[in-house]
């Protein structure tokens, strides 16, 4: 297997892992938190809320345009 | 339903003309920035309507409303979440740095194949959007 292929396989794993939480925190009845109730807890706070932002951004920017 | 239609149509305009844009263009920078400058703009004004935490909003009679006395439960789980994101993060990061870029993908790779398509690329940026919304109306 090249590294390409590892790589990509790595990342489907890690997408899995957040696919796999989500679906928990669904099950579960929001007893355990999801990646909406994750943001919300970490956004809580102004500092949090900084670098949510400023990570919103920078994805935007880096994606589309630069 | 009707505090909504504006924004959203802000929105669905924005990623339309995005979707005409191609990256390391002007008119790409434009829209991204003319995005980013909404997002500013939404988040200011937000912040300041955004009740001071541990102080509840003040009812007209000056009493304070017993739902936001109470404060936020803690979320079980955000610790996990954090380490998942921070394993994605050291595994982009490791990816970065690591040559040659084909042999190790990075997000960008994914996220630039995904946008080569007109039609693709004003779905994510329709997305992006979306989540920027979301964050500034939590």
């Amino acid at each position: 297997m090249t590294d390409h292929a590892l790589t990509i396989v790595a990342w489907i794993a890690i997408a899995a892992v957040f696919a796999g939480l989500e679906i928990l925190a669904l099950s579960s009845r929001r007893r355990f938190a999801g990646i909406g109730g994750a943001l919300s807890r970490i956004g809580g706070a102004p500092v949090g809320r900084l670098v949510l932002a400023l990570a919103w951004m920078w994805l935007g920017w880096h994606v589309f345009a630069r | 339903m009707r505090r909504l239609a504006l924004p959203a149509g802000i929105g669905i305009a924005l990623a339309v003309v995005g979707s005409f844009t191609t990256a390391f263009t002007t008119g790409s920078e434009v829209v991204t920035a003319v995005a980013i400058a909404a997002f500013v703009a939404a988040s200011l004004v937000a912040t300041r309507r955004r009740p001071i935490p541990g102080r509840a909003p003040e009812l007209a009679g000056g009493e304070r409303t017993e739902l936001a006395k109470k404060a936020p439960s803690p979320g079980r789980g955000v610790l996990v979440w954090v380490v998942a994101a921070g394993v994605a993060i050291a595994f982009e990061l490791s990816n970065y740095f690591l040559s040659p870029r084909y042999a190790h993908p990075t997000v960008s790779y994914f996220l630039s194949t995904a946008a080569g398509h007109q039609w693709s690329r004003g779905i994510l940026f329709a997305a992006w959007l979306t989540l920027g919304g979301y964050l500034v109306g939590r």
